[in-house]
């Protein structure tokens, strides 16, 4: 579903991302981790459009994002770490504004149930987004992506700053987002957690894929000292 | 000590922020130019006076020299008789002028709204119709010359905006201004000591400016109080938008908030209240439409020439009670009828004057009433007393139509007892006329 | 896609607190402008009629006069404020109120506002165009930049991009709402001084509100378009902010300022003196009405008795004294126009310089317009004085012409015309200046509006093309 060859992304001479190749299919759950600078969010933001790759090529569901980004976004989700929402509409209110400007226009019924759906309390529907703490704005984030159906969520450390609980919980709505087939693809420094979360893991250092594994090859413990050892050397 | 060092360590703020020092030398650059603006209206003012002058003295020197010949008559009016009184003032040209202030080139205040050079006859007025000011462009009046005073009033307090905006709110933003409390033990300190550094920065740029002023027009020959009361209004007027900062600064947490603040502040002070006060004195004392001076002018001064003689006889006895023993006082009746008509002038030069005065005091009430908005009002307040010291304030033009009235009244005097005593005007009592 | 994003910025306007409050205390703020200036505006036309009827009572009151006397009497006329005037007092309070008709001479106005107190305020009283000109922009400003800085910060400027919204959409929709909220204020002040002047709203006063209205449109929307452009094209916002502030400053304190200095420097006027001594020394070519020992006199008369065919003037059957003062007048006339119209060309080219530094700053095609639209500027004042002089034209001829057919002999000049007679002088009735005669001298500042128009609509989509997310 997405898929990059042999990319490069390079920022005043300094390559952020350095023949990358990556490959995650429909209903799977990748894990990029790596230091600060490693090029994860660079990776993302080449995939949402944001970035265009000095050289590869990436491709979401075998479409050109270079060629067509506007496409291509109609199948992306996108959750960054910090979901900002605007504070003077209601959980419901924001989630129909991003629908409408998908050009998707729903019931105020269905708003609740995806908003319920993902995970978001019924009392919470119409209170003032201001008001909500970081984990219920992720997870109006998610709604948003969840009500466009997005094929493929991108989600640029999605756990920082979250609770064990909220964390706990976004973990599960991804897995249920995956068993409905959903590409998920998700940057992370968290190594406990996308140990958990996903299929497959990815280590990024300076730009450069250099590990790649399923995550039932590795316990967290083993995987935290495969990390720090690539980090280190 | 560490007040000194802090205050030093700004420099090295303000010399690596190249939009901070480019607000700086901007506001030099256009406090030069407002003073420019000053000087080219102060030649202006003093080569249009000085032009006149010349005028004036070829056309005594011409009428003197017919008393140097002793010729009696005009070459062009052969009927006008100049061993006459009346006829010596009607045909001599005089000018009172408002001579410009070197300080015009701080303030140019009100001077463009007046006329400074009158040609002053026995039947003037300090409000004729050549009271007008000089000729321009009315949509250039409305808005107003850039002088040095504009640049202090208006720019300088945006100056002041633009360096200290961003002190403290982006160490409250970026997280360091607990670091900075808990090193300095308190931030008052600290953020007087920065705040301190600019108010200094822009003081020497302001002194430096006024001392070139100075240098421009004879300010320390002429005018050397109004350099030093520049220097304390200016410095009076800086202290006052930098405490109002400084206040903003310190309960302020972040930059756009600061600046919000800072921006409101001035356009309450320059905006809002002056209009607000102008609007108001507006509507409570509104222009006067000068009927007064109007019914003068034409009734009264017209129903004059109708007076029975022994009426206007008595009028002229009190206002000039030395008449009553001239030597027309003794003579016919008709030689006395000539003489009243010949000081009507001086009868009708009181009618004005007792016109005017309901005008004036409009005006002194409207004044006090703009007097009395300066305690919320500091900008106006500023900007009369930058005035006043460039002679430019609306007080000092009504000193000049004063003055206007004191040589009307001392020529219709000499004019009236000459006329009475049957002075024959010789170049000795010329001179004592026109060159004293 | 763009409605949706103005109804989202509406509904930040309107749901938060700090800016409704704000929007609420600028609209009272405007509504008092608005009724003080109404107020002021009524109370300084009861003092012009009252002034008005004064001066015309005198006149009906002379018994009997000499017309040339009555010359010299002459009249007074007030300058009258107008409807629209509450709105942008323009040029009013420098101008002077009062100017003397009388025989042989063209008076200046006198007695401005300005020169009867000390100075109050620099940017003009608390009228509605202050706050509209000065005021409002700014706050447009930073409604404007807080609608893009606030998505780029936050971030969600990409998930606005990632539901599908193109960058051109959420650029303009924002640029189309803060515009809207500027308007919606502009909309306060023109219905509420509609409504306040109800009776008296007539096509002229409608056809020029509209256009007042059109100009500050345009005007808001050139502001808060450049301000989106400079939030979304550059990284930092506080450079943003404080360039648009910059151009503030610069655009409605400094430019108007120095540009108008400079035209009158490009285009100098002559000084009162060089003016009154030039008018003096063509004037003195002509013939002096009071003096008929003068050649040029003697030479009229003669010109005079051969069309009557006598030999004398005692011969004639008018009084020649009236007819020598209208030829003097008719001669000062010509002089007058000549001087006067060299002064209009001088002012028309400075107007037209500064006409054309709008190409710099839309503020001043703005300031143009609206105190054209509002009848304060210098042509409408202008256009007041050409009335006047008119009217003087008329009424000494009417007088002169008593003098000569009314029956008196030459030398008369005790001569007295009767109280019915003066009755009979009509007063001065000002015509406010008709749109359609002076709107071809505001196209250059309206073209120049729709050219910021658009070249904000470009910048705007240059933007939108290159707007850094990242």
């Amino acid at each position: 579903m997405i898929r990059l060859q042999n990319v490069c992304k390079s920022f005043k001479g300094n390559y952020a991302v350095q023949n990358l190749d990556l490959e995650v299919q429909k209903g799977e759950i990748l894990g990029l981790l790596g230091a600060n600078g490693a090029g994860k969010s660079t990776t993302i933001n080449m995939i949402l459009g944001f970035l265009k790759a000095d050289s590869g090529t990436v491709e979401v569901d075998s479409i050109d994002v270079a060629r067509n980004t506007q496409e291509v976004r109609k199948l992306i989700g996108y959750i960054p770490e910090n979901v900002n929402l605007y504070p003077y509409l209601t959980g419901m209110e924001n989630l129909d504004y991003f629908c409408r400007l998908a050009g998707l226009k729903y019931a105020k019924n269905e708003l609740e149930s995806y908003l319920t759906n993902c995970g978001l309390q019924l009392d919470a529907h119409d209170r003032k987004v201001g008001g909500y703490s970081k984990g219920m704005r992720q997870k109006v984030g998610i709604a948003i992506a969840y009500a466009k159906k997005a094929k493929v969520y991108l989600l640029d450390e999605p756990a920082s700053g979250l609770d064990p609980l909220a964390s706990n919980e976004l973990s599960n709505l991804l897995k249920k987002l995956a068993e409905r087939e959903a590409t998920i693809l998700m940057a992370s420094h968290d190594i406990f957690r996308v140990r958990e979360v996903c299929n497959r893991i990815g280590i990024l250092k300076r730009g450069k894929l250099v590990k790649q594994l399923h995550s039932s090859e590795v316990s967290a413990r083993e995987l935290e000292q495969l990390y720090l050892e690539y980090m280190q050397n | 000590m560490k007040l000194l060092v802090l205050f030093l360590y700004e420099w090295k703020h303000f010399v690596r922020n190249p939009f901070k020092i480019v607000a700086v030398v901007l506001l030099a650059f256009v406090g030069f130019y407002g003073m420019s603006n000053g000087l080219s209206l102060y030649e202006r003012q003093t080569a249009e006076i000085n032009k006149i002058e010349t005028k004036v003295e070829k056309g005594q020197a011409e009428m003197l020299s017919y008393y140097e010949r002793g010729e009696k008559n005009l070459k062009d009016k052969p009927w006008v008789d100049l061993t006459q009184a009346h006829q010596a003032f009607r045909n001599t040209t005089v000018y009172q002028f408002k001579k410009p202030s070197p300080a015009l080139v701080y303030s140019i205040g009100q001077a463009e709204q007046y006329g400074f050079y009158k040609r002053v006859e026995l039947s003037s007025s300090p409000y004729d119709e050549d009271m007008a000011a000089e000729l321009a462009n009315p949509e250039r009046l409305q808005v107003g010359t850039l002088d040095f005073a504009f640049v202090v009033l208006y720019l300088l307090p945006l100056l002041l905006l633009i360096l200290l905006y961003n002190i403290k709110g982006a160490e409250a933003e970026g997280g360091s201004l607990k670091l900075i409390e808990v090193q300095a033990n308190s931030s008052f300190g600290w953020l007087v000591a920065r705040v301190s550094f600019y108010a200094f920065i822009v003081w020497m740029v302001l002194l430096g400016l006024i001392f070139c002023g100075a240098l421009l027009t004879p300010v320390f020959a002429e005018a050397s109080s109004a350099f030093l009361k520049m220097i304390f209004f200016t410095t009076a007027y800086m202290a006052f938008w930098v405490l109002i900062y400084f206040l903003i600064i310190r309960r302020g947490q972040s930059i756009i908030e600061n600046t919000l603040l800072m921006v409101g502040f001035w356009l309450l002070f320059t905006f809002i209240v002056p209009g607000v006060v102008h609007q108001w004195v507006s509507i409570s004392k509104p222009t006067t439409m000068m009927t007064e001076m109007i019914d003068a002018k034409r009734e009264k001064k017209d129903k004059l020439w109708e007076e029975e003689p022994a009426v206007l006889q008595e009028q002229l006895n009190n206002l000039f009670p030395a008449i009553t023993k001239s030597s027309i006082a003794q003579k016919e009746e008709r030689k006395r009828i000539q003489a009243q008509k010949r000081s009507i002038v001086a009868l009708a030069n009181e009618l004005m004057k007792s016109a005017t005065q309901p005008i004036e005091k409009q005006n002194k009430d409207r004044n006090e009433l703009i007097d009395f908005s300066f305690w919320f009002n500091p900008v106006s307040f500023f900007q009369n007393q930058l005035n006043r010291l460039s002679n430019t304030h609306y007080d000092d033009y009504q000193n000049y139509r004063q003055d206007i009235q004191q040589l009307i009244d001392k020529q219709i005097e000499l004019m009236v007892l000459d006329t009475w005593n049957e002075v024959s005007v010789d170049k000795k009592r010329y001179q004592e006329y026109f060159y004293q | 896609m763009m409605f949706q994003i103005i109804k989202n910025e509406w509904r930040f306007l309107i749901r938060s607190k700090v800016i409704l409050g704000a929007s609420l205390g600028f609209i009272a703020l405007l509504i008092v402008s608005i009724l003080l200036g109404n107020f002021q505006a009524k109370k300084q036309e009861a003092n012009y009629k009252e002034a008005k009827d004064f001066v015309r009572q005198q006149w009906n009151d002379i018994k009997e006069m000499n017309p040339h006397g009555a010359a010299h009497y002459g009249t007074y006329v007030f300058k009258p404020s107008n409807l629209l005037n509450s709105l942008d007092e323009g040029v009013n309070g420098v101008t002077g109120n009062i100017i003397r008709v009388e025989g042989h001479v063209q008076n200046e106005m006198v007695h401005s506002e300005a020169s009867q107190m000390q100075v109050v305020s620099k940017f003009g009283k608390l009228k509605s165009s202050l706050l509209l000109k000065y005021i409002v922009p700014l706050l447009l400003i930073f409604l404007a930049f807080h609608a893009v800085s606030v998505e780029k910060q936050s971030g969600r400027l990409k998930i606005l991009l990632m539901q599908g919204s193109k960058p051109s959409s959420i650029i303009f929709g924002k640029a189309l709402s803060i515009t809207l909220y500027g308007i919606g204020l502009l909309t306060v002040v023109v219905i509420t001084q509609s409504l306040l002047n109800f009776q008296n709203l007539d096509s002229e006063i409608i056809k020029r509100s509209a256009l007042f209205f059109i100009s500050y449109s345009i005007f808001y929307f050139v502001i808060c378009g450049l301000t989106i452009f400079f939030a979304s094209r550059w990284q930092n916002s506080t450079l943003a902010l404080t360039s648009m502030l910059s151009i503030w400053i610069l655009w409605t304190i400094f430019l108007p300022n120095i540009l108008l200095s400079s035209v009158e420097d490009w285009h100098p006027l002559p000084s009162r003196e060089q003016f009154k001594s030039a008018m003096k020394e063509d004037r003195s070519k002509g013939m002096d009405g009071h003096n008929s020992r003068d050649e040029r006199s003697k030479a009229f008369e003669q010109e005079i008795l051969q069309k009557y065919n006598v030999d004398t003037i005692a011969d004639l059957p008018i009084n020649f004294d009236g007819l020598r003062m209208q030829a003097d007048e008719d001669f000062g006339n010509k002089v007058w126009d000549k001087h006067f119209k060299e002064i209009r060309k001088v002012l028309t080219t400075q107007k037209r310089s500064l006409q054309l530094c709008g190409i710099v700053n839309p503020y001043l095609s703005l300031q143009n317009v609206s105190m054209g639209f509002t009848l304060s500027d210098n042509l409408h004042h202008h256009d007041f004085l050409a009335q006047v002089e008119t009217y003087r034209r008329r009424f000494i001829k009417i007088l002169n012409d008593e003098q000569t057919f009314g029956g008196s002999k030459t030398g008369q000049w005790d001569w007295k015309a009767s109280s019915d007679f003066y009755k009979s002088v009509p007063d001065f009735e000002y015509q406010p200046t008709a749109l359609s005669s002076v709107f071809r001298n505001y196209l250059l500042d309206l073209g120049l509006l729709v050219f910021w128009l658009f070249f904000t609509v470009f910048l705007l989509s240059r933007a939108s093309k290159k707007m850094p997310i990242l």
